[in-house]
């Protein structure tokens, strides 16, 4: 199997920017990113350098970008790009962190997102069984965070997440699945200190591009921080912009069964919160005028409401069966 | 990690590692741990099960250790926050494994070692342990038969430094990259054991290699135990369960020796399917599979395409575990003061002559915390030794040589000549003359290694110059392993001899201690093996 490999170089000693090198390939048909990269280390230039050693999909050392998505290049089949009808694999390194040299990054950043969710288990010490037994925790009660434990820490989603790149107070998906873990887990006794705290590491910052979802061992982090942002709610935590912002958009659906736009900025900070809404009224008020921004008064319901009432009524039979 | 979390308690602890922790190879162990947590088991059986699994060799004092305190390890991990797989009335589940009378593997679906690194991993970020993350250890400075630290680069900026201490743990796990298509991560080239061994401490019981029954044919890439714990076949190109003929009682669960051997035996036979056997999960049903076995599934689409639930995985045995290690006591301590090891880079010897499944992690975990509570014990009743001049200097003058460009051998090159060598040479089944051969070969490649060449000239990151470091280090341990299969006129566990087919307690009921002599070749001497319950049988499954 021929194919043409692209790669991003730099080494900091020699090279000013990063450039690209083609390495031209003949490898066997069950080749993965990753052989083709070895194969140059080994037999074309020893200086590529990137980081591996698994080979199996569990060691989470060997990410990296690849015509555009980050992946786990041990478990990506170079076939599988030359079916996308691309001349060249481009492989560059992971996004949003440091460059060390050619593909290998700076995950220091990671981890202390890592360490800022308190990433073990926190029981209470009247609780701990005995020496000799252990918790009872029943099937059930793994399942919530089975996917969770998956997580090998590649940061594949970490790097591909649109909020990670511009925000560096943002924890990260995997930072908050990692968290999710043991939000969910029966024997931790901080419970509600822990979603507390997550609101501050950026809980309701994800803007929902799901690219975390495409996660090479399944952990699909945005169903975690959906679980988590529902169980904040649910435990009262509301006091912040994205609680809010989730309520005063449901209620205001409720009403009318469509978005009123106009009236969800002010319900979100509240019709009496000045020093809020103040500085964004210019705005509101250019909008309006363009006709980007129809007046709240005309908002009127849609047709068949009554199947709205519906739907809501049936999504608070489930939540309440949840809890 | 689990002596770095004992240690820390007791004395200032850092761990150093020439990959971030939770890069390290115990995530991929899958299948599960053991320990008689039943109350329809006793430590005792599992004692029994892993002396005969040893085939005698294992110490039987320090069986005794593993076994009995493995149900305390257990919920002390679950404690730190494992969730192991449960029953129905939420206790800790356990499944069958090879050579076990009783099933005692504790698990967390089929990624057991990865949980259980992500834990141990979490409880030194819970008590904050320093970490040393990519720092490569190019030497362990030990003068006067005490140990003062190690000295190595930190790979980022590629400086050396001088680490001194009061005691040193090593925990660097398995040689498995000696062979080809090794089981093993990249990373697991026997750091430690080489290092320990270059600077004086004996190594034990090297020619005692772990071959995995079930390997993918493609990459060597493990399929767990746990599989055929959970029922599946071993079938050959006639579709005829051959275990039957092997090990009549235990059948697919005899030990990993015997199933390797009789896979061995049905491919050299004509009996085999391109050069493997199949490993049949079908009948389990695919909801089974995807609660127990999820990882081993995608692992089987992804690098051998196939869908277990649909077809057999063609597998074969492959280099796995290395039973031997670095001679050390009950809690660690090597002959030299101050250095310790633990887990895989250990011999106390509880796996003698061949491993069960589900006892690495055990070992890791009761002999990490055996070890870590040893050394820090004993680094506070010591002062720091004095750390010597000259190694520093002396390490960083070694990497110049190796990067001058004077060098005319390749890295690459090498290390592959040595995968076939010794996959050739000290494979299932060993002959004299093979040996011979092959260690011959090994000695070579060493005289060659000392004109090894790296083309990566700079200092940071130079995972060239890594990878050459860790083939210095593996060519060592090959001649290791070489001169002792070589030497060990007898079948046993791990070591079959064509030569030599049967097991000769008269004279190698005995440990086969390595030390590296003046020449830089491996003197051999050899130690009594501890038997207090159990009088040496004749081992059928």
């Amino acid at each position: 199997m021929k194919s043409v490999l692209s790669v991003q170089r730099f080494i900091p000693e020699i090279d000013e920017a990063p450039h690209f090198e083609s390495y031209e390939l003949d490898l066997p048909d069950e080749a993965t990113i990753l052989d083709g990269l070895t194969y140059i280390k080994e037999n074309i230039d020893d200086s590529l350098t990137f980081r591996r050693s698994c080979r199996s999909a569990i060691c989470g050392s060997c990410s990296m970008v690849v015509n555009g998505y980050s992946k786990l290049t041990c478990k990506s089949p170079i076939a599988v790009e030359l079916r996308r009808g691309r001349d060249e694999i481009v492989i560059t390194p992971m996004r949003t962190m440091r460059v060390i040299k050619d593909l290998v990054v700076d995950m220091a950043p990671y981890w202390q997102h890592f360490r800022d969710v308190e990433p073990y288990l926190q029981p209470d010490p009247n609780k701990v069984p005995g020496k000799m037994e252990e918790y009872v925790v029943l099937p059930e009660q793994l399942a919530p965070s089975r996917r969770d434990l998956n997580c090998i820490q590649c940061a594949v989603c970490y790097s591909d997440c649109g909020v990670t790149e511009v925000s560096a107070e943002f924890a990260g998906p995997p930072a908050l699945a990692k968290a999710h873990r043991f939000v969910t887990d029966p024997r931790d006794s901080k419970r509600r200190q822990r979603l507390e705290k997550l609101v501050d590491l950026g809980l309701w910052d994800c803007a929902h591009a799901y690219n975390c979802m495409e996660c090479p061992k399944h952990v699909n982090p945005a169903d975690a921080i959906a679980d988590l942002r529902r169980m904040s709610i649910a435990e009262g935590i509301t006091d912040n912009l994205g609680a809010r912002h989730s309520q005063a958009f449901t209620e205001n659906v409720e009403r009318s069964g469509r978005l009123n736009e106009s009236a969800l900025v002010p319900e979100t900070l509240g019709y009496t919160n000045i020093s809020a809404l103040l500085p964004i009224a210019p705005q509101g008020a250019m909008m309006a005028l363009k006709g980007k921004m129809p007046l709240p008064i005309f908002h009127r319901k849609v047709d068949n409401y009554d199947e709205v009432k519906k739907i809501y009524a049936a999504f608070a039979k489930t939540s309440e069966d949840k809890e | 990690m689990r002596a770095g979390v004992e240690a820390c308690r007791l004395a200032d602890t850092a761990i150093i590692s020439k990959v971030h922790p939770m890069r390290s190879h115990s995530g991929a162990a899958q299948g599960g741990i053991n320990a008689a947590v039943s109350k329809d088991d006793s430590w005792e059986n599992h004692w029994f099960d892993t002396v005969k699994g040893s085939d005698y060799l294992g110490d039987q004092d320090a069986c005794q250790v593993l076994t009995k305190e493995a149900p305390e390890v257990i919920y002390e991990l679950e404690h730190m926050g494992a969730l192991f797989s449960r029953t129905a009335d939420g206790r800790i589940a356990t499944r069958p494994f090879g050579g076990a009378g009783f099933p005692r593997t504790c698990f967390v679906a089929d990624i057991t070692g990865h949980v259980l690194l992500q834990t141990l991993y979490e409880q030194l970020v819970k008590h904050d342990v320093k970490v040393y993350e990519e720092f490569f250890v190019t030497d362990l400075v030990i003068v006067d038969n005490i140990c003062r630290g190690v000295v190595g680069f930190d790979l980022t900026s590629g400086e050396f430094a001088g680490i001194g201490a009061k005691a040193v743990i090593i925990a660097t796990g398995g040689a498995g990259r000696v062979f080809y298509k090794s089981t093993n991560a990249l990373i697991s080239t026997g750091d430690g054991m080489a290092l320990a061994y270059r600077a004086g401490a004996p190594l034990e019981d090297m020619e005692f290699v772990q071959f995995h029954p079930t390997t993918l044919a493609s990459n060597g890439v493990l399929i767990t135990e746990g599989a055929r714990g959970e029922g599946a076949y071993l079938l050959n190109a006639a579709g005829e369960r051959f275990m039957s003929r092997y090990a009549p009682n235990k059948l697919e669960l005899a030990s990993r020796d015997v199933v390797a051997r009789a896979e061995a035996d049905e491919i050299a036979a004509g009996r085999g399917v391109n050069g493997c056997v199949l490993l049949d999960l079908r009948h389990l049903g695919e909801a089974r599979i995807n609660e127990r076995l999820p990882q081993i599934r995608e692992l089987a689409i992804d690098f051998a395409g196939i869908d277990p639930v649909h077809a057999p995985i063609p597998t074969k045995p492959g280099a796995h575990y290395t039973m031997g290690g670095v001679r050390c006591d009950l809690d660690g301590l090597t002959p030299v003061q101050g250095l310790y090891a633990a887990g895989e880079a250990a011999c106390v010897s509880v796996h003698g002559a061949n491993r069960l499944g589900g006892n690495s992690l055990l070992e890791t975990v009761v002999f990490g915390r055996r070890a870590g509570r040893a050394a820090g014990a004993w680094a506070r009743n010591v002062s720091m030794p004095a750390f010597p001049n000259g190694y520093v200097r002396r390490a960083e003058a070694q990497r110049e040589r190796m990067l001058d460009g004077s060098g005319t051998e390749r890295v690459s090159v090498l290390r592959n000549e040595m995968q076939e060598v010794m996959n050739s040479a000290f494979q299932i089944y060993r002959t004299e003359k093979d040996m011979a051969a092959g260690l011959k070969k090994i000695q070579a490649l060493r005289q060659r290694y000392t004109r090894v060449r790296v083309d990566d000239k700079s200092r940071i990151f130079n995972t060239a110059l890594q990878e050459a470091y860790e083939l210095g280090f593996m060519l060592d341990l090959a001649e290791v392993i070489g001169t002792g299969a070589l030497n060990r006129k007898e079948s046993r566990g791990g070591h079959a001899r064509r030569d030599y087919p049967t097991r000769d307690d008269s004279n190698w009921l005995k440990h086969s201690l390595y030390y590296m002599s003046a020449d830089g070749h491996p003197r051999i001497e050899y130690a009594p093996v501890t038997i207090t319950k159990f009088q040496p049988a004749e081992r059928t499954y």
